[in-house]
């Protein structure tokens, strides 16, 4: 049956405008092309279909329902690989872009091979360029230019959880740029521009991400590396791109805003904020269209005579994008953000139709799926009751309390202290206990799977030696202004560092918080117990944590002060597992911080 | 002129007193009024809050939370508020944010009940935070007639990350 196709009908309606320009111009067929791309970001390793709660559904506007809008499911990488199919067959000058965030804080399967099927189903799906995002730079440069480059994972186990097929990675064979991203000779890490040229009509693509990236990531992941100002980045490239014969300028970058549309692809774009918003308005007239990311969230908006397009994250959008591009610049350029229909819907509004999963993609991810399930599926341990974390009373849905300790952030510091050599006692920042491990799940038994839900980033175990004097400096930081501007909860503000059981204190909460950096003073010293033997000012403590917190992170600066940083290359997934292992049947830690008014 | 101040007096106190409109002539300038003190802190929540509109709304339920619980404020600043926190929240909801569903039933409640407390009408409510107003309000009535949606499970929950 032949339905109407709203996305075709633009297309023809903008050939026929573009050789009605020729044709007033005087110039040949070749000088107009109608060219397509078609976008994605913040994917993050969601190659199968991601929950409907988590992502993985839009609202649309829907004239045939009386309430005017019907919610969809979405996503899952098969069905993108058919939506790109489909769009790509409609216009034969096409290309897949990204905008970073591709790969990492992803679902287990593709955590568990270290990016590898995230990189390869990315392939497939047939992405030709992206910039990179934050959380390309987690496991820091040289991680990313394995991703970039193949080769297997460093410390992995071949045909285990590293370069599945035929023992090889190949790595992404689409480019990753990085225009804002110098090392220490001023030289890109990755190349900053990307053209492809369609009928003798070039197309310039910058790719870069937002410059407080490393605020965003591990100080060791991009040691060495700075990350320059966005707009004068993307200047200085699109004049560039155009002095070379570019016709037209796509900007790739990962940094966004956000809307407060209702439904998606709602052109009228209310209410546009954030980030991105003083960047668009910095850009030169080189640029035509910036492609955006980081914020998750899906717009298509016009700003400073520029079109600014979003999808939303895990793959449940994708941006089509048809640009009218004449030799001396872009005619025209339109926008929609398409919902990646998948299967699951039991019923649709009218005109809208599922996708058939492309096959080659669904094997591949069913293929990870397999392999994943025997490793997340492993017992490794178990627990005689619910291990939870500290949750905010009043919240709508149960969220972590960041401000109170917490059983499960206190089993997490113990496993650090059990995971390294002679630590003295070890803290674990409360934003890294990201779940709980609960009776009821398996009857108490717990796999790999559950553990990687309760710490899912694979960072490294990490030691730091403090004074005692710096501890308490520390344990104050907890409650001085920055950590109490960042959460607020049962304790009122600041972020609780959950310690293992060789750490013990009481902390006096009619002292005033939010104290300047250095001037806070909630801790009585004379209770600290290391090791069950009061805290000596003057003597030099091992503290294990991880990296994350060992290098200042979460505004823990006395860190950066420490002496003898040393990044153990352990896994907290390791040290997690042969904790539980050797702790049967494990139970919730009594606290250790002991709150006083 | 000086008519304009002492009105705007009038309608600031009424405003603030969180009293229940009357029907009377002036009922649709009142009810702008309400409307023009509740968009400066649905503007001010917009600012704050939205950008922790991520993959999950916790941290914006947090922040709207916080401003809601700013001491002195009167009836209308709490609508904005609220009423941003709402509009947030179905934002989220548009591409399956983690808690929006739940959210969105938090925030239409209350918004909804100082709504009816200072007079307004559902459009003169859409009009403090521009949008679209038709599926906007659709919405809203779905929300407040349906049942009250189930907190996300733990399952759930475990997929959440740093952003």
């Amino acid at each position: 049956m032949k339905t109407f196709n709203p996305i075709a009908l633009s297309i023809s309606i903008a050939i026929a405008a573009a050789a009605i320009l020729v044709a007033c111009s005087g110039g040949t067929s070749q000088d107009v092309q109608i060219i397509r791309i078609i976008a994605m970001n913040d994917f993050h390793g969601n190659i199968e279909t991601p929950a409907a709660s988590n992502g993985g559904s839009v609202v649309v506007k829907d004239s045939t329902n009386p309430l005017g809008f019907s919610t969809i499911n979405t996503g899952g990488a098969a069905y993108i690989a058919a939506l790109v199919k489909k769009l790509k067959s409609e216009n034969a000058n096409n290309i897949v872009v990204g905008a970073g965030d591709l790969v990492s804080a992803s679902p287990v399967t593709a955590t568990l091979f270290h990016q590898e099927p995230s990189i390869d189903v990315l392939n497939q799906i047939g992405l030709e360029v992206s910039s990179v995002g934050n959380h390309e730079f987690d496991l820091g440069k040289d991680e990313l230019l394995r991703l970039q480059n193949g080769g297997c994972f460093k410390g992995g186990l071949v045909g285990t959880d590293t370069c599945l097929n035929n023992a090889s990675f190949v790595g992404a064979k689409f480019k990753y740029l990085a225009a804002n991203v110098v090392d220490s000779k001023n030289e890109t890490i990755l190349p900053a521009t990307y053209t492809k040229t369609f009928g003798g009509i070039t197309v310039g693509f910058i790719g870069l991400t937002f410059k407080d990236t490393p605020t965003a990531v591990l100080p060791s992941g991009v040691a060495g590396l700075t990350f320059q100002d966005e707009a004068s980045t993307i200047n200085k490239y699109a004049a560039q791109l155009r002095s070379g014969g570019a016709s037209a300028v796509v900007v790739l970058i990962h940094q966004g805003g956000q809307t407060t549309a209702t439904s998606i692809n709602d052109q009228s774009c209310p209410n546009l904020t954030g980030e991105i918003v003083p960047l668009m308005n910095a850009m030169s007239k080189d640029v035509d269209v910036v492609v955006s990311g980081h914020t998750h969230q899906e717009y298509v908006c016009k700003v400073n005579g520029k079109l600014l397009t979003s999808t939303g994250f895990y793959g449940s959008v994708l941006t089509s994008i048809d640009l009218t591009v004449t030799k001396s610049g872009v005619v025209s350029a339109t926008a929609n953000n398409i919902p990646v229909i998948n299967e699951t819907n039991t019923k649709l509004p009218a005109g809208l139709v599922a996708l058939t999963k492309d096959a080659t993609v669904d094997a591949t991810v069913q293929m990870y799926v397999t392999k994943a399930a025997a490793v997340k599926n492993l017992a490794v341990g178990s627990i005689s009751s619910d291990i939870k974390r500290a949750l905010l009373a009043n919240s709508s849905t149960p969220t972590r309390d960041e401000t109170a300790e917490g059983a499960m952030g206190d089993v997490m510091a113990d496993f650090f202290y059990a995971g390294v050599p002679k630590a003295d006692f070890a803290l674990q920042n409360p934003g890294g206990v990201r779940s709980d491990l609960l009776l009821a799940t398996a009857n108490g038994v717990v796999t790999y799977g559950d553990l990687l839900t309760v710490a899912p980033y694979g960072n490294d175990l990490a030691t730091i030696d403090l004074t005692g004097q710096q501890v308490i400096r520390l344990l104050e930081q907890q409650w001085e202004a920055a950590n109490c501007a960042a959460k607020t909860g049962a304790n009122g503000c600041g972020r609780m560092l959950q310690p293992s059981a060789q750490l013990t204190y009481t902390w006096d909460a009619s002292k005033p918080s939010n104290a300047a950096d250095g001037q806070g003073a909630r801790v009585v010293v004379s209770s600290v117990k290391i090791g069950g033997v009061p805290i000596d000012l003057n003597k030099t403590y091992r503290v294990a944590t991880v990296t994350f917190l060992a290098q200042g992170g979460d505004n823990f600066t006395v860190m950066k002060a420490g002496k003898n940083y040393t990044a153990t290359g352990y896994k907290d997934i390791d040290a997690f597992v042969a904790y539980m292992i050797a702790n049967p049947k494990l139970a919730p830690p009594t606290n250790r911080i002991t709150k006083l008014n | 002129m000086i008519l304009v101040f002492v009105f705007g007096l009038l309608t600031s106190a009424f405003v603030h007193s969180g009293e229940t409109p009357s029907k009377t002539a002036q009922e649709s300038i009142g009810a702008q009024a309400t409307v023009e003190h509740a968009k400066p802190s649905a503007t001010k929540t917009m600012h704050a809050c939205m950008k922790w509109v991520q993959m999950n709304v916790f941290e914006f339920e947090e922040c709207v939370d916080e401003q809601l619980n700013l001491p002195k404020q009167s009836k209308a600043e709490r609508l904005g508020i609220s009423y941003m926190g709402f509009v947030g929240s179905l934002s989220a909801k548009r591409y399956g944010s983690q808690g929006s569903d739940l959210l969105a039933w938090k925030y239409a409640k209350l918004s909804n009940k100082i709504q009816k407390q200072l007079g307004l009408k559902d459009k003169e409510l859409c009009a403090i935070v521009p949008g679209d107003c038709e599926v906007r309000m659709a919405l809203t009535m779905q929300i407040l007639k349906g049942p009250k949606p189930k907190p996300l499970t733990e399952a759930e929950l475990s997929t959440a990350h740093k952003h």
